[in-house]
């Protein structure tokens, strides 16, 4: 079993909890001392990371919240005693938009949008773990066309920001020849969400009950430019690893242990890169031709040949999915102004699991609470990048692909 | 002048002031007397009738007045600071420092070995009394005693030996005796802290008071340099005596300075130093025996010789000026590390501030200041090495001249940190305690004009020196400002002329340059968009971590963590075989007393009679 959050109701405190495929709510009394990361979920908005050290000669090394070297604004505490990294702090309330709290007493529409906002990159993977917890929530079944076009997308997204992380690797290595290979691979994959979904970010693809996507797309045509862009990444990686320059700055570097991964709460790819076969896609419908794709070593060069396999797989799956789509007639959506009750619903998004929690009534929502995978993603890089040294940072942290915006809401 | 250090000694009873005043005084003449003997060939003796043909006494000679002008000018400079520094202390150490320098003037003045050892000894019971003023520095001061009385007790032998050899303990003339040569070098090697001699240094000169830290540092240990040229003055230069010198020189300076790089106390990092630059002293007299053995024809060892006097000169003069301002930081702000005094310029004052800076940058050869020209002789000397021709010769000089440039480059290191986060870096707010300083800083002043005039005047020391061979013109240097470093000429440098011509290429641009623009474009530096806290200072630890890793063989490194306690632990393995005696010591020790107080009386009572009897044998 898995905590994925800790929130409050009626001034009692709840887990968010999750049982292989199973998501749930308990109440939060004599499990306290069960779940290690308790800490982590109860500060997450604060402070992520492991505890800050003294002693002769350390100092705070701040990276942020405003800095060259990450694009979000959110604050690394880096305390060392020079060269080694001996603690990570992270604060990431420089990113913190209240979501949770605006969202309240807001429709389903309204909600949407605040959910599709949290994290631009993972617009597809917040609506529609936003939009499975309304459909959980109204008990809806969604026709099979919607399901697969949700997988396309769910799989686009995956697509371009897998491709981010290899870029954001390469770029730091300054494999620059790569680098503009992948940025046009990244842009291609962003005209083909547009092509598919009339948004370069997937934006309004997912709606409660169905999907819109563009009604003249020619999903023969996008399978065609995307098995054509598989074969360019494919090649491109095996470049890649024979770029010695390359390889040797993430190999062995922030290296992750399969037990620590578990009990931090770790999901998605970084998970996987450390040996543990675990993804709920794989129990969807629409995720035929999926395998999981899983690496032993742990470390950022696991994590990236995890991304770079997902992405070849997830391109099949896309292809599959495009073809299997019959029709996109009533595919639009279901009127849900009048919900009431509770419903969890989550992502596998392209950094691991996203899971929301609703509660409703009468089709306005009353608590919401989003566990989201850059949680545990920060809490990750900060004990894996411990013992590095600061030039090892971008080669550590890019190589988990999570986002302040996601983490802080 | 022996008498007016008296008098100033025992003025010390009645008011401190007036006793540094007196010391002042008195060394102002011995810098009158050392000057007049160094440059104008003032020579005399006085001498009283000891026992059968033994006489003792004082004598000025050339060799003895140059040591005296340079331990002078750190005398003057040490009692003017003490003028002011000296109220936080109690009036004894206006007494101790004058029987302390009044010890150093008999050693230089020595005619014999007898003035000799009562001078050393004068000298010795005097420091180590001005370094337990300092509260708390008990075993260091104790550390100090065992070292300088080891060194005594080899005195004691050498002069022995001459005497057996010569019939009397003049220290003029010549010797060739062997155990006089070994016991007074070694004696002399112990006091100028050279490896593996070295830790009583680093121990006592932080804990002493700093005008006392001033004086063992720079002319306490300029009395065992003196030592050494005062026994190639009457035993001549030996070539196995050149190839150890070279070798303990060499890796002195190595050691000095790797270990001064990793110093995070603030009077450490001086003290190893120390050790460096009195190993450069002790090679480069390795290398004028090396040298004097291969071709009395080659200048080399008059010029390597002359290095060691102006590496002598260059030292004392940094070394006294480096623990006053840093002191006068230390007692002023109360801290004892590198990181706490942060920001010297604004907390304590820029004149503390300029010494350290001035002192570091001489002590990185930075041109214009008197360690350039010390430490470029040296560079010609080892350079020189090449025309050596044998190969035992060619390999020792070779590896200690690479020892002795690493110990350069590490020294600069050290010395950047040094001036980076105590003289220059950003003041942490730190208020200083109020003090008068009114004479520190004209000690500081002092010595920050000194050793920029000797650099640009150096040609003419070396005239006075007696050694105008290497005073030579040439192209657009005018003859008597070029130093050349052989003749032929090898290498040649004018520090007075690259004075002028940085004056005019970048000095006098950039100041016409400032007055020119009506305004300066500052920027306030990025911090990630936050004011820098406290704890966001990069430290002097963290500064010098990389080359503690990299050398983590040599430093004997350890990264500890205790809980939430992180830190860097390196440390100086010659204080392991130190501690590992002083354990063994301990124990037999232990074992004596259980042995000998036992508390049985039958014992003690034959205890007592054994001793009586073997008194009764020896005595009787």
């Amino acid at each position: 079993m898995r905590l994925l959050g800790v929130f409050k109701e009626d001034n009692r405190e709840f887990f968010l909890l999750q049982d292989e495929g199973k998501f749930f709510k308990s109440d939060a009394q004599n499990l306290k001392d069960e779940f290690s990361n308790y800490d982590l979920i109860k500060n997450r908005d604060v402070s992520i990371g492991s505890e800050p050290v003294e002693g002769e000669g350390v100092f705070n090394f701040r990276y942020g919240p405003v800095t060259a070297g990450v694009k979000e604004a959110g604050v690394f505490n880096i305390y060392t005693y020079g060269e080694r990294i001996l603690s990570v702090n992270i604060d990431p309330s420089y990113k913190k938009r209240d979501i949770e709290r605006l969202i309240l007493k807001k429709n389903i529409d309204e909600g949407l949008k605040f959910a599709e906002s949290v994290c631009g990159n993972f617009s597809v993977s917040h609506s529609l773990a936003f939009c499975r917890a309304l459909e959980n929530c109204a008990k809806l079944d969604l026709p099979e066309d919607a399901v697969r076009l949700r997988v396309v997308a769910l799989e686009l997204e995956r697509l371009y920001n897998h491709t981010t992380v290899f870029l954001k690797l390469a770029r730091g290595a300054s494999q620059n020849v790569l680098t503009s290979h992948l940025s046009f691979v990244f842009e291609e994959l962003l005209r083909i969400n547009r092509d598919f979904g009339l948004s370069r970010f997937l934006k309004g693809v997912v709606v409660p009950g169905g999907v819109r996507v563009n009604e003249s797309a020619n999903f023969e045509d996008l399978s065609k430019r995307l098995l054509s862009l598989k074969d360019k990444f494919e090649e491109l990686y095996e470049h890649a690893l024979k770029s010695y320059n390359f390889i040797d700055r993430i190999h062995n570097t922030a290296p992750l242990d399969r037990e620590l991964a578990l009990k931090i709460g770790v999901t998605g790819p970084t998970l996987r890169a450390c040996g543990v076969k675990e993804d709920l896609r794989i129990k969807e419908k629409g995720y035929e031709k999926l395998s999981v794709v899983v690496e032993e070593d742990g470390d950022s060069l696991a994590r990236m040949e995890v991304r770079v396999k997902e992405f070849l797989n997830s391109t099949d799956v896309i292809v599959d999915n495009m073809a299997k789509v019959k029709s996109l007639d009533k595919l639009k959506g279901v009127d849900l102004k009048d919900l009431n009750g509770e419903g969890i619903g989550y992502s596998e998004s392209p950094s691991g699991l996203l899971v929301y929690y609703v509660k409703l009534n009468r089709g306005i929502l009353e608590n919401v609470y989003i566990s989201t995978p850059s949680v545990f993603g920060f809490k990750a890089f900060s004990e894996a990048f411990r013992g590095f040294i600061f030039t090892d940072f971008s080669f550590a942290f890019d190589s988990f692909g999570v986002h302040f915006s996601d983490c802080a809401r | 002048m022996v008498v007016l250090y008296l008098i100033g000694a025992l003025a010390g009873f009645l008011n401190r002031k007036l006793s540094y005043f007196l010391g002042l005084l008195a060394s102002l003449l011995a810098l009158y007397v050392g000057v007049k003997a160094t440059f104008f060939g003032f020579s005399g003796t006085a001498l009283f009738h000891f026992f059968d043909n033994t006489t003792v006494g004082i004598n000025v000679d050339k060799l003895n007045g140059m040591f005296l002008a340079i331990a002078s000018l750190s005398f003057i400079a040490v009692t003017l600071f003490s003028l002011d520094f000296g109220e936080l202390y109690r009036k004894r150490m206006a007494i101790f420092l004058n029987l302390s320098m009044l010890g150093m003037v008999l050693i230089l003045l020595a005619h014999d070995g007898i003035t000799f050892l009562i001078g050393w000894e004068i000298m010795t019971i005097f420091s180590y009394l001005l370094i337990v003023e300092h509260k708390g520095a008990y075993k260091e001061a104790f550390k100090f005693l065992a070292f300088s009385e080891l060194s005594t007790v080899l005195l004691i032998i050498g002069f022995l030996a001459l005497y057996i050899s010569k019939g009397n303990f003049a220290l003029s003339g010549s010797t060739n005796n062997l155990v006089f040569v070994l016991f007074t070098s070694l004696a002399f090697i112990i006091k100028m802290g050279i490896i593996p001699f070295h830790t009583w240094l680093k121990d006592a000169h932080s804990k002493a008071p700093s005008n006392a830290s001033a004086l063992l540092s720079a002319p306490v240990t300029l009395m065992g340099v003196y030592g050494l040229f005062r026994v190639i003055d009457l035993a001549g230069y030996n070539h196995l005596w050149g190839i150890i010198a070279v070798i303990l020189g060499s890796v002195s300076a190595f050691w000095g300075a790797i270990s001064a790089a990793a110093s995070k106390g603030l009077k450490i990092l001086p003290a190893y130093s120390t050790v460096e630059n009195n190993g450069m002293i002790l090679a480069m007299l390795g290398f004028a025996s090396c040298a004097h053995e291969y071709s009395t024809n080659s200048t080399l060892f008059k010029f390597a010789y002359l290095t060691a006097i102006v590496l002598s000169l260059s030292h004392t003069l940094a070394k006294t000026l480096l623990f006053l301002s840093i002191g006068q930081a230390k007692e002023q702000l109360d801290e004892e590390s590198i990181d706490n005094v942060r920001g010297i310029h604004e907390s304590v004052g820029k004149i503390p501030a300029l010494g350290v800076v001035i002192s570091g940058l001489s002590f990185s050869a930075f041109p214009l200041l008197l360690g350039y020209v010390a430490e470029w002789m040296m560079l010609e000397s080892i350079f020189q090495s090449y025309q050596f021709t044998s190969v035992f010769n060619r390999v020792i000089t070779s590896t200690g001249g690479v020892l002795l440039s690493l110990g350069m480059g590490f020294a600069s290191f050290s010395m950047i940190k040094l001036i980076g986060y105590s003289a220059l870096g950003f003041s942490h707010g730190k208020k200083a305690k109020p003090m008068n300083r009114v004479f520190m800083h004209s000690a500081e002043l002092l010595l920050i004009g000194l050793i920029a005039l000797f650099s640009f005047f150096a040609v003419r020391l070396f005239f006075g020196f007696g050694y105008s061979q290497f005073v030579i013109g040439a192209l657009a240097v005018p003859k008597g400002w070029l130093i050349a470093s052989a003749k032929p000429v090898f290498g040649v440098i004018s520090p007075a002329f690259l004075a002028i011509v940085l004056a005019v290429l970048f000095v006098v641009p950039f100041v016409i340059y400032l007055k020119s623009r009506a305004t300066t474009k500052r920027v306030i530096s990025w911090n990630g968009g936050l004011n820098l806290t406290e704890e966001e200072y990069f430290t002097a630890n963290a500064f010098s971590f990389i080359i503690e890793y990299i050398l983590r063989f040599v430093y004997a490194t350890k990264e500890i963590k205790d809980g939430n306690r992180v830190f860097v632990s390196i440390r100086d393995v010659f204080d392991d075989v130190y501690n590992y005696f002083v354990g063994i010591a301990n124990r037999v020790t232990y074992l004596i007393s259980k042995l000998v107080m036992n508390g049985k009386v039958y014992f003690y009572l034959s205890y007592i009679l054994t001793m009586f009897v073997l008194i009764f044998i020896v005595f009787g």
